[in-house]
């Protein structure tokens, strides 16, 4: 229900930024009117609390208030800088970000596009379903899931190396393997969502086109790269950017549930947000809590800002896919 | 999807939050602050009664109306009129609650806080949360008056040696000790049923050091292993491993008490007070060696379970020794109420008092109430009725007689909970001094005097009493903390397979994240607190 929703409003705001050189106010008066109170909502909790950064600079006392403690600089800022494992925990997280996002990029079209090709069919509802419904499954079960097929002694892939005759993998103490693994978690977990709104924006294709194609003898794939691929880019661009967005605020379930936390594993699958976690947790400290999600926040930013004015850059003129 | 309901919780806490405050700030009515030695009037009912926060779980205080109203009845026979409220806070939530409640400003008067598990009490006082008890400067006169000893006589009195200094940061206590075991031997717990079938029992009583334990905990796998006791103890056949739990890398264990994060410690036959840090001793190699030993015997399971996976193991009956565990009187009771069986414990790092062990559980006074003299001598009348009066103590912690409890034997003061009771909040230890509790299972009977006698009769640390001030060095704090949490782990848990390289790169990652920035600092934090001392 709300999955739907978002599309719809995801389209809207396509549309509605395409739309907004026309004369706004007299065509849409009464419904700008009416996002009167989300706008307020963002204004204040969203651009008022700004403010609030201003914790990561100052050695926070919540009796004498942001603006009665003391100025420190960048001094809250100097853990996430400080170790070798800072430094580590920062490539992991660029890396394992960017496997995940091009990877689950190619897979959510490649799905999508396959459930578009049998779309009347019934079966439709039951693959989409399907592919969904991992999603709601919390981390802390997944990473049970994980135990119970890598368990050192009774695990389900060992117990079955052992029968064809070859040596178990202790997978909790062997990092080597874990990208593939996590990046296997996050596929089943986020896949269907991802495709389904890939599915959403090739239903907007009209489908003349495939039949024109296929006339000019143009097979599935042919018709893949040539018909949908062009014509869903704006959303695969935006959903692209998007991601790139959160590059550096990785989903900490995944990393800190799925691993169990295993040190042993850390030299792979060590990100950001473990990494503030462990070095943080306990202590208290607000300001330093804050300068983590600052600098993951304006690291997240930049990146935006550099994808997107590269995007203008290359676009053709009369296609536009940046978003600002 | 997640962040928008996120984002829609905060919205209400903070609404709320905003309506309230204005309520609890008035609503708590200034009158005319008496002078620091005036006799207070504690017959008139104040606006809004004495909060005080505690945490439980939420299904085990269901009736706590019917036990406040009890409590107001009491007191009020007792003279002491002005209104309390204890407000239990579900064990999950209570940590933010309180942290919520702090930084917003709210005001209440009492809270439950603990040394270093939720609400703690170093960052309480560091972000100036609680009232100043030792050292309070009155508001209108600007006398300097220690609250406790004035007007608290019984319960300063209560107190055995080494409490207040423990709760003392700088000089000044923040919050009042509750009293409880106070000392940590940690030890071996073992099913008595496989003790008993192994013969064991002479040997674990002889145990004085950690590495005597390998044969006894061989000695039960080679059992498992060979199915011997299948059939002579409960669930035999379900035996998988010696043990599950072993928590042994721990300064206690060292001789050691830990003054600081980053594993900073004092020997505590040390008086030179000279700080190192654990990781870099000769018994931490010791006991990672003992631990990675066991491990490598195959005594435990090869991958580490989570803790709840080893109580569902120990619960059924997959392993027979808990290592590690605190050994305290009634603690086999514990034991077996959390896994079932009947369980013989013993003792084997020695039994000393450090910084930690008096502050495991305290009671604050909150600062919103500092300024309010009246309300603050109210507040501290009535701590001193919750630790020197049993009645009112046993009210709070057991409900009301013949509602929740009713007695077994009243001369060994023994009781037993109603079938039907909805209130067993079940925290002794979080209200005053747990000396003063009815005894729930006969086999409880004596343990609270036994205790007692354990905590004055065991050393204390020489740095008992000092607090490392970490304010100037969190970065340090927080990279060491990222490699302990990296490294040490596997030492601990018996994992690495490589002691020596492992040992040696944790070694090697401490320095370089600035350890002994840290191990100097607090040096001199420590000969600044023992000159002031002499």
């Amino acid at each position: 229900m709300s999955m739907s929703m978002s599309i719809i409003s995801l389209k809207k705001r396509i549309e509605t930024r395409m739309g907004l050189q026309t004369d706004l106010g007299r065509r849409h008066g009464a419904w700008l009117l009416m996002t009167l109170p989300a706008v307020l909502w963002i204004v204040v909790f969203r651009y008022v609390t700004l403010v609030g950064l201003g914790i990561a600079f100052i050695d926070y006392r919540p009796r004498r208030g942001i603006f009665g403690s003391d100025f420190v600089g960048l001094r809250n800022f100097e853990f996430l800088f400080r170790t070798e494992a800072a430094l580590r925990a920062t490539r992991n997280t660029v890396l394992l970000s960017l496997l995940f996002l091009v990877v689950s990029m190619v897979v959510a079209l490649a799905v999508a596009y396959m459930i578009y090709q049998i779309y009347s069919s019934r079966m439709t509802k039951y693959y989409q379903t399907v592919l969904l419904l991992p999603n709601f499954i919390s981390w802390v079960i997944v990473s049970y899931f994980v135990f119970a097929l890598l368990a050192t002694e009774s695990g389900i892939v060992n117990v079955f190396l052992r029968n064809i005759g070859r040596d178990p993998i202790a997978w909790y103490s062997s990092p080597q393997y874990w990208p593939f693994i996590l990046l296997m978690a996050h596929m089943w977990n986020s896949l269907g969502w991802s495709s389904l709104i890939y599915l959403a924006a090739m239903l907007g294709i009209d489908p003349q086109l495939y039949e024109a194609a296929t006339l000019d003898g143009a097979n599935k794939f042919k018709q893949f790269f040539s018909v949908t691929i062009p014509l869903i880019l704006p959303i695969v661009t935006l959903n692209f950017l998007l991601g790139l967005g959160n590059i550096f605020a990785q989903d900490f379930g995944l990393f800190y549930q799925v691993t169990r936390n295993r040190p042993q594993l850390y030299p792979t699958t060590d990100v950001l947000d473990t990494f503030i976690y462990r070095s943080i947790a306990g202590l208290g400290n607000i300001p330093m809590a804050s300068a983590a999600q600052f600098y993951q926040s304006v690291v997240g930013f930049v990146l935006i800002l550099t994808a997107n004015w590269l995007i203008k850059r290359t676009s053709r003129s009369d296609q536009d896919l940046s978003i600002f | 999807m997640i962040r928008s309901t996120k984002g829609r919780i905060g919205l209400m806490t903070v609404l709320i939050v905003l309506f309230l405050q204005p309520i609890f700030i008035f609503g708590g009515g200034r009158a005319e602050q008496p002078a620091v030695r005036d006799e207070v009037d504690f017959s008139q009912p104040f606006d809004v009664p004495i909060t005080w926060y505690l945490r439980a779980g939420i299904a085990d205080t269901e009736d706590s109306d019917a036990v406040n109203e009890r409590l107001n009845e009491v007191l009020a026979e007792r003279g002491f009129n002005v209104g309390v409220q204890i407000e239990f806070i579900n064990r999950p939530d209570y940590a933010d609650r309180m942290s919520l409640v702090n930084t917003a400003g709210e005001q209440y008067d009492l809270a439950l806080v603990t040394e270093a598990w939720f609400n703690q009490y170093p960052q309480n006082v560091e972000n100036e949360f609680l009232t100043a008890l030792s050292h309070y400067v009155h508001p209108t006169s600007g006398e300097t008056v220690d609250l406790l000893q004035e007007f608290t006589p019984g319960l300063w009195a209560s107190m055995p040696e080494g409490g207040w200094d423990a709760a003392r940061v700088d000089g000044v206590i923040y919050a009042i000790p509750n009293q409880q075991i106070w000392v940590r031997p940690f030890g071996v717990s073992i099913r008595r049923d496989v003790m008993e079938a192994l013969n064991l029992q002479a040997d674990i009583d002889a145990l004085e050091n950690w590495a005597d334990l390998t044969p006894i905990l061989q000695t039960v796998q080679d059992a498992i292993d060979d199915g011997s006791l299948a059939g002579q103890v409960a669930d035999g056949q379900n035996l998988r491993r010696a043990f599950a739990t072993a928590d042994l890398v721990k300064t206690e264990n060292a001789r050691m008490d830990p003054i600081g994060p980053a594993g900073m410690v004092v020997r505590i036959d040390d008086d030179d007070l000279q700080v190192e840090s654990f990781f870099f001793t000769d018994e931490f190699e010791d006991l990672v060696r003992i631990r990675r030993d066991w491990q490598v015997r195959g005594l435990t399971t090869p991958d580490l379970l989570d803790p709840q996976e080893q109580i569902a193991g120990y619960s059924a009956g997959q392993y027979a020794v808990d290592v590690g565990r605190l050994v305290k009187p009634g603690g086999d009771l514990e034991q077996a109420a959390r896994m079932g069986y009947s369980w013989y414990e013993h003792p084997i790092a020695p039994a000393f008092i450090d910084t930690g062990g008096p502050t495991a559980t305290m009671t604050g006074i909150s600062s919103t109430i500092e300024n309010n003299y009246g309300r603050l001598r109210a507040v501290l009348q009535f701590m001193e009725y919750v630790h020197t009066d049993q009645e009112i103590y046993n009210l709070i912690a057991k409900g009301i007689e013949g509602r929740h409890w009713e007695w077994v034997d009243e001369d060994a003061q023994l009781i037993r909970n109603l079938e039907d009771s909805r209130y067993r909040p079940n925290i002794d230890w979080a209200i005053g001094n747990q000396f003063n509790a009815f005894y729930i299972d006969p086999d409880q009977v004596g343990a609270w005097p036994e205790t007692l006698e354990l905590n004055q009769s065991a050393i204390s640390s020489p740095a008992l009493g000092f607090r490392f001030d970490s304010s100037s060095v969190q970065t340090e704090v927080a990279a060491i903390q990222s490699i302990t949490g990296e490294y040490l782990d596997p030492l601990n848990d018996g994992q690495a397979s490589n002691m020596d390289a492992a040992i040696a790169e944790f070694r090697r990652q401490l320095t370089s994240a600035g350890i002994n920035d840290l191990l100097r600092e607090a040096q001199r934090q420590i000969d600044a607190w023992q000159a002031e001392m002499q």
